[in-house]
């Protein structure tokens, strides 16, 4: 376990190490650590998505998607949530020296809240649209490396996140396939009858 | 009141949903939903500027590394942001897009249901198209009743 951590905290200092060495790379990544641009680029993809489709079956096929995308994150949310009253880990900043980026964020480092997001929509979206799962999972990639690349998160942390955000989606799909189905159905349902589905 | 901060965040998803249902129209050529009636296709270059210009706007107001918006909130606001822009959408190109969907109700697949519907007939002439079936419905029960009495 000791070894795991150590591993971790070199591969940290080996990212945030390069702070410094590109001017325009650090205005890049402490641009993209935030929790807006690419939590709101991923929720247009996700919102547009329930647009899209080439015929009303797969628009259908995508509908479901976001929904289950909403749905993962909810779960995705609760999982972190249960953990961060379970376990504690001190921010990287809080014990070493590092290059931050950004500001001083008080919860658990572990697992990463804004990794879980990005990945429980890219592997909800990526279950029933491969093309633009893809596409989200390249976007919670990045985010997820800005987090450890700004200093405000270990590699572990954000790994963890992203397979918190997973199973959430997981969960949420399952959810959604079987003992939610209805719910689903109603909602697109709704969504027709109004003429926005 | 909403705090600045709040209120800027729903301002851009508004606009950057604006921006990418035009984007959307022009796509699936919903003359109903495009502001540009006869050329929906003008909505990819409105898209391209209008969504770029609103995040530039975002984060060109204050630097937005600091604490803000989070979690439940930011989830929240983008759904507020997100209804705002669609009503948007929907009321401009009504205004718009109206003259050029009336003369194509009378097209085959005029009657579609759903979103497709929108290839057609603006979000207005819809709701006054249901709200139109829905009196007629209400009166012929009524009249059924008096008769019946």
């Amino acid at each position: 376990m000791s070894s795991i951590v150590a591993f971790d905290v070199w591969l940290f200092r080996q990212i945030n190490g390069f702070v410094g060495t590109f001017p325009l790379f650090d205005r890049f990544m402490s641009t993209v650590v935030n929790e807006y641009l690419i939590t709101v680029t991923l929720s247009l993809v996700v919102f547009g998505l329930w647009f899209v489709g080439a015929s009303p079956a797969a628009r259908q096929s995508n509908q479901r998607a976001v929904i289950y995308a909403v749905l993962g994150e909810v779960v995705a949310n609760s999982i972190v949530v249960l953990n961060n009253a379970l376990y504690y880990r001190p921010r990287p900043f809080a014990t070493l020296q590092v290059n931050l980026l950004f500001y001083e964020p008080t919860d658990s480092s572990m697992p990463s809240n804004p990794a879980a997001v990005a990945f429980a929509f890219a592997t909800a979206v990526w279950m029933v649209n491969r093309r633009a799962g893809a596409l989200l999972y390249a976007l919670a990639v990045l985010f997820a490396l800005s987090r450890v690349y700004c200093g405000v998160h270990y590699p572990l942390d954000v790994v963890g996140g992203a397979l918190a955000g997973a199973l959430g989606a997981l969960i949420a799909v399952r959810l959604g396939r079987t003992v939610l189905a209805p719910v689903v159905d109603g909602i697109i349902g709704v969504g027709r009858r109004l003429y926005l589905a | 009141m909403r705090s600045a901060p709040e209120a800027a965040y729903i301002v851009w998803i508004l606009i950057s949903t604006v921006g990418v249902l035009q984007a959307l129209a022009a796509y699936n050529g919903w003359v109903g939903l495009s502001f540009f009636g006869r050329h929906p296709r003008l909505g990819y270059p409105f898209a391209l500027l209008v969504i770029p210009a609103s995040y530039v706007w975002f984060f060109s107001l204050a630097n937005r590394n600091t604490p803000g918006l989070e979690g439940w909130q930011l989830f929240s606001r983008f759904a507020l942001g997100a209804l705002c822009g669609l009503l948007v959408a929907l009321t401009l190109s009504s205004i718009t897009s109206h003259a050029m969907t009336a003369r194509q109700r009378s097209a085959p697949g005029a009657d579609e249901r759903g979103l497709d519907s929108l290839r057609n007939e603006t979000y207005a002439a819809i709701v006054a198209r249901l709200g139109g079936q829905w009196l007629k419905r209400i009166g012929r029960t009524l009249e059924g009743e008096m008769a019946r009495e």
